[in-house]
């Protein structure tokens, strides 16, 4: 009985996904590494818009931008690369913009 | 000897502590992170899911004591249970002020507030306040019996936290990989305090 309910407490800890390098928030279309903006020119795009942008990382194809809105609020976006669209941005996971929704 | 050093106060504080360690290292040396993330927001992660951790440890001794009547290292951490809680209150402390820091002002944290993913923080962070505050053993005998029902809002605290987990990333991956053996064990616990509830009602 108690051997039992410790595998069965372990096969669900196995059993549960595991997050890998991509988070899988959101997946950006199939792209020319080498058309990619730069973080330069991203940055600087969003700051013609009144962002603030911390940091930014490659996610799911995307850039992940971590910053601040023109209206202070602190997301989480991500931009196509290449044409640099939103396409999802995120307050601390409450989503603010989806490309998806919009289209 | 070895009995000695294990059972020292100073040696579950230092234990406790390890985590921190890096933590307070990357701190102090305020080199950012990979890919330029600032520390304060590189540290977040780390110190909530420790917090977490602790809670989750702390309120697994119990239906763990059920499952193991018999072992020595569960009984060994029951009478430390305390310890857990307040490490899982000072990682919480720790993890908050870095929130503070990080965002900056007043106005950046209220624009927040009413997301799932942060009030329900705030929530954990005020109920962990009078948790650790009474968990002195002074507190304890003052208290006497609502001492424990005190305690007992701990259990909307780990609620609190798990929401938190989910909505902060919305993401469930690692938030349930903590809280569903917690879960598990509360489930088992409440089955067995109802079997033994009815053997009683049996025999009498």
């Amino acid at each position: 009985m108690r051997i039992s309910l410790t595998l069965a407490a372990a096969a669900t800890l196995l059993a549960l996904p595991m997050s890998a390098g991509a988070t899988g928030i959101h997946q950006c279309e199939a792209t020319d590494r080498a058309a990619w903006l730069t973080k330069e020119q991203l940055t600087s795009q969003l700051e013609a818009e009144g962002w603030s942008v911390r940091f930014m990382k490659e996610d799911g194809g995307c850039w992940e931008v971590y910053g601040t809105t023109a209206e202070g609020e602190r997301v989480e976006g991500y931009f196509h690369p290449v044409t640099g669209e939103p396409q999802l941005i995120a307050q601390r996971g409450r989503i603010l913009f989806s490309a998806e929704d919009n289209s | 000897m070895l009995k000695n050093i294990r059972d020292h106060r100073y040696f579950i504080w230092a234990i406790l502590a390890i985590p921190s360690i890096p933590m307070v290292g990357a701190l102090l040396s305020g080199q950012p992170g990979p890919n330029g993330m600032p520390v304060t927001e590189m540290l977040l992660h780390p110190t909530g899911e420790f917090s977490a951790r602790f809670l989750i440890i702390s309120m697994i001794m119990t239906p763990m004591r059920m499952l193991f009547p018999g072992s020595g290292f569960w009984r060994w951490m029951m009478k430390r249970r305390r310890y857990f809680g307040m490490a899982a209150f000072f990682y919480a402390l720790f993890h908050t002020i870095l929130y503070i820091v990080d965002m900056g002002s007043l106005q950046a944290m209220l624009g927040e507030f009413l997301a799932l993913g942060i009030w329900t923080g705030w929530l954990a962070m005020l109920i962990f306040i009078p948790l650790a505050v009474t968990s002195t053993d002074n507190a304890v005998r003052k208290m006497g019996t609502s001492w424990k029902t005190l305690q007992r809002t701990v259990y909307i605290a780990a609620v609190a936290t798990l929401l938190h987990w989910i909505f902060v990333h919305n993401d469930f991956g690692p938030a349930l990989v903590h809280f569903v053996p917690l879960a598990g064990l509360e489930i088992y616990r409440i089955i067995h305090n109802n079997r033994k509830r009815a053997q009683r009602v049996q025999e009498a």
